[in-house]
């Protein structure tokens, strides 16, 4: 840096410096999820309860992106990890009588299982990647339609399993009820900040990087020495332990857990908030999250009737996921790079690159050119 | 009668905002055989694909036998009798040689005559009827190449576009394939010829353009086909 | 002995049916890299319309079950996959996921989730007698029929005009285009097919349950673009024979296995789907084609 530069440019440089440009894209989906939050909660008691969901949905949604928008491979079964953290939580942290009175036939390390509710959830987010490891060990050379097909068919094994064996659940069909409440809504954004702030540092390991390499162009990324297999496990398996964590919080949140929860509905949920998001970047898997969410909260007050001014409006029960699919045809249709067009959060005073082709700028220092311009379409 | 076959004015082709054929004019009267010749990159496919509309391009004026065919879907540029015939054997591999035939019958405009054309092509192309059912993945390249333009000359076409058929064809082949060409024109049809060969198609071409960096920098008439610090010139770029 | 064969041809049935949900969904698949997770609500709207009708007359069921089959696997492509026919699979198949849900949530406003019930085919649902065997009618004309169906395909493909251009598309899109080949017409005649092909679906289904809900289709769906992902979506005789080997290996299954296994039969299939598509990944039919690993 030159001594002789003008304070005002001094001040320019450190403005447009990388390092605040990289923090916003980390402090904006912070801020938006915190003020989220916020108003929610101050709105109304009922947005307060779908305030719980749609934060447990957020974790989700980030953990989807954790493994999708990086390798751009297709997952369909990361709800199985969901299922895996919420049935963690449920069975260490039930009161000891419930557990004896409903769930009779488990193991007994299961049956006098017991933790205190970080652990649990911690527990949770450790199984969940524990599974997702093991799944991505067998998984991760496949791309494609292979790889929706083959982690939907992961997604129906697991729930399938956990359905029936009562070794490690209640008998088959049952629920587990009298899950406790440890965590109030404050906390639960907390939890769901720190996700945030791990998948952001995620994003910018070198690990996630090189998947990104592999997502734009699968054949050069092998041939430029990428270990692409290893990167898939390593994603897949954060994510995982993401969705273990999303697990317990619905656990918590719901208090009662049966396997048909996790199903082909909550599946395309999650996956049409990110897609309307923007699949490719963390902001665009908040931002989805959020919209869809006000949005399902007022479908449901539209759907218990309404009072808009003179009018008591009245929805049919079922609207929530029809608009939902509606939006997601729509989006594709549209923009198929969902609403933030696969980028991550910009900042105002970046310095603009003259030396980077015109279609950079305005890029984030994370993706590529050919990125933002095609957003889904680079998955494959 | 239009004279005019081809008419191509002003023809710009963009590929991420990076223009691979720029601001081309060039044309192609009734019966002619014209060539474009130039290094590699020049922008000679693009040319091609954008007469079939088989990627996005602009232009101020382009018109097949006096009817504009700027904005048409590719199905309905073919059905109006432009033929092209890609680089790269583009045949169906899966399906037979004469399925593969059968196929160029879809933009033909009417089926009168479809008996004597395909004697013609049998005899232009004899290897195709020995083959007739084998598979066309089966076949050789140059045979490949030989069903792509035969399968083209099935509809009928009245402009006959083909984008460096001799691509890795043996002798035999290229002769085959260019006495085909000349074949061709001499029965009517008009044929525009994007070749690597620049001397034989300088020599064959009533034209050739010469493409490059995507505009045309000179036109050569068959008696410079012998000049070859002329060729050489316009391949390196003037 | 004779319950073996009993099952066995049980089995081949269910094969059938699943070799012609995946055949529908493989079709689609190749002309333009759908894999339409909408499959089953089209089986499921014809099956509705044969509930509904067939108390009044069998036969304007039958027609009207097919007629509605095509019209909402045609109207699926126009409003919907018609304007994506650029994008790329994987769009596609959260696209369809979409419109699946969307279909699935109208039948539900418009008929309520409960089931609607109806003796649909119920001639059909008497044993013969072979001797020592007893044969469900039902099987043999569901297996009949979806061979008639098959057969039919497939002198389509080979024999017409219409067929081949289909064949040419879903080898090479731009090239068809290139050549004359009107695209959305034959992407239409497509999904027109694979709507004669879930009526069939849907009858033998519903003649099996004798009711329908809402989701109906969703199980038939599942399988068979499972059976058609397994046996390789670039071949219609993978789709066919994939189809085939999970219908017929889930009805085994079912009549095979000892009770305390038999809730995770489902699962069983899942995993064996799972160690296919891993070791096989072009499909089982396939052959050493371009499809990249990793």
């Amino acid at each position: 840096m030159n001594e002789r530069t003008a304070p005002h440019q001094r001040w320019r440089g450190l403005l447009s410096s990388p390092v605040l440009t990289d923090l916003w894209t980390l402090v904006v989906p912070l801020g938006a999820v915190y003020l989220f939050t916020a108003l929610g909660s101050a709105v109304s008691a009922s947005a307060r309860v779908d305030l719980g969901y749609a934060l447990v949905n957020l974790v989700i949604v980030v953990a989807l992106w954790t493994f999708m928008g990086n390798s751009g491979v297709l997952s369909f079964g990361h709800v199985a990890f969901v299922a895996v953290g919420a049935w963690s939580m449920s069975l260490l942290t039930i009161p000891a009588v419930m557990k004896a009175n409903l769930l009779s036939g488990l193991f007994p390390a299961l049956q006098d299982a017991k933790a205190a509710p970080a652990l649990a959830l911690l527990v949770g987010a450790l199984m969940g990647g524990l599974v997702a490891l093991v799944s991505a060990l067998v998984l991760m050379r496949l791309h494609g339609l292979e790889a929706g097909i083959a982690t939907f068919a992961l997604l129906q094994v697991v729930v399938q399993v956990l359905t029936n064996w009562d070794k490690v659940g209640p008998k088959s069909g049952q629920s587990m009820v009298g899950i406790p409440q440890p965590f109030d809504l404050q906390t639960v954004m907390h939890i769901a900040l720190i996700v945030i702030i791990l998948a952001w540092l995620y994003q910018r390991s070198s690990s996630a990087r090189m998947l990104r390499a592999s997502r734009d162009n699968v054949v050069a990324a092998p041939a430029s020495g990428i270990n692409v297999f290893r990167h898939r496990v390593i994603a897949f398996s954060l994510s995982g332990a993401f969705a273990g964590v999303a697990g317990a919080l619905w656990a918590q949140t719901n208090r009662v857990v049966q396997a048909s929860q996790f199903n082909l509905d909550l599946t395309f949920s999650t996956i049409a908030m990110l897609v309307i998001g923007g699949m490719l970047s963390l902001w665009g898997a908040v931002v989805g999250t959020i919209v869809i969410s006000v949005l399902n909260h007022v479908l449901g007050l539209l759907e218990s009737g309404l009072d808009v001014g003179a009018l008591t409006v009245s929805l049919p029960g079922g609207s929530r996921l029809i608009t939902l699919g509606v939006v997601v045809i729509l989006v594709l249709l549209l923009r198929p790079g969902g609403i933030t067009n696969g980028k991550e959060a910009v900042w105002p005073f970046r310095r603009e690159r003259r030396y980077l082709s015109p279609a950079a700028l305005g890029a984030p220092p994370i993706s590529s050119p050919t990125v933002e311009r095609r957003g889904v379409s680079t998955i494959r | 009668m239009n004279r005019r076959m081809l008419e191509v004015e002003n023809l710009t082709v963009r590929y991420s905002g990076v223009p691979a054929v720029d601001g081309v004019s060039l044309s192609v009267d009734r019966g002619e055989l014209v060539g474009i010749i130039g290094p590699n990159g020049a922008g000679k496919s693009s040319i091609m694909l954008a007469l079939a509309n088989a990627v996005k391009s602009r232009s101020t004026r382009l018109e097949l036998d006096g009817q504009s065919i700027s904005g048409l879907k590719s199905e309905h540029i073919a059905r109006r009798g432009l033929a092209l015939v890609p680089e790269g054997h583009h045949i169906f591999g899966a399906l037979s040689v004469a399925d593969n035939l059968k196929l160029g019958r879809v933009a033909r405009h009417s089926s009168s005559g479809l008996d004597e054309d395909m004697d013609w092509i049998m005899d232009l192309f004899p290897i195709l009827g020995e083959f007739s059912h084998r598979l066309a993945g089966l076949l050789s390249g140059g045979q490949q190449q030989q069903l792509a333009i035969a399968r083209a000359l099935v509809s009928a076409p009245r402009l006959l576009a083909l984008d460096e058929p001799s691509l890795g064809l043996s002798p035999t082949a290229l002769d085959t394939v260019f006495g085909a060409i000349e074949a061709i024109r001499k029965r009517g049809t008009s044929v525009l010829l994007v070749e690597q060969r620049a001397q034989q198609t300088v020599a064959a071409a009533t034209r050739t353009y010469v493409l490059a960096e995507g505009r045309i920098t000179m036109t050569l008439s068959p008696t410079d086909a012998d000049d070859s610090e002329l060729l050489t010139k316009a391949y390196l770029g003037s | 002995m004779t319950s073996l064969v009993q099952s066995l041809i049980d089995a081949i049935s269910a094969g059938a049916v699943y070799a012609l949900a995946a055949l529908g969904i493989g079709l689609v698949f190749g002309i333009m890299r759908l894999a339409n997770f909408a499959h089953g609500e089209i089986i499921t709207a014809a099956a509705y319309t044969l509930i509904f009708l067939w108390p009044i007359s069998w036969p304007l069921a039958l027609v009207g079950s097919v007629v509605v089959a095509v019209s909402v696997a045609l109207a699926m492509n126009y409003a919907v996959f018609a304007w994506l026919r650029s994008a790329s699979p994987a769009t596609l198949l959260i696209a369809s996921f979409g419109v699946s849900i969307v279909l699935q949530r109208v039948y539900d406003a418009l008929f309520g989730t409960n089931v609607r019930a109806a003796p649909v085919g119920a001639t059909l649902n008497q044993s013969l007698q072979l001797g020592p065997i007893r044969i469900s009618a039902l099987a043999i004309v569901t297996i009949v029929l979806a061979a008639i169906l098959l057969i039919l395909v497939q002198l389509f493909l080979t024999r017409t005009s219409i067929g081949l251009q289909v064949k040419a598309a879903s080898a090479d899109p731009r090239m068809a285009r290139i050549l004359g080949i009107r695209s959305g017409f034959v992407i239409a005649v497509t999904f027109a097919i694979s709507g004669v092909l879930a009526a069939a679906v849907a009858f033998a289904l519903t003649t099996q349950s004798g009711a329908v809900d809402p989701t109906f289709g969703v199980q038939a769906t599942l399988f068979g673009l499972v059976g058609a992902v397994m046996g390789g979506l670039g071949k219609l005789s993978g789709s066919v024979v994939g189809g085939f080997s999970v219908g017929f290996v889930l009805s085994l299954l079912t009549s095979w296995l000892p009770p305390w296994i038999n809730d995770f039969r489902t699962a069983l299939v899942y995993v064996v789907v799972i160690i296919v598509l891993v070791f096989a990944p072009n499909g089982l039919l396939a052959g050493r084609s371009s499809k990249e690993r990793t």
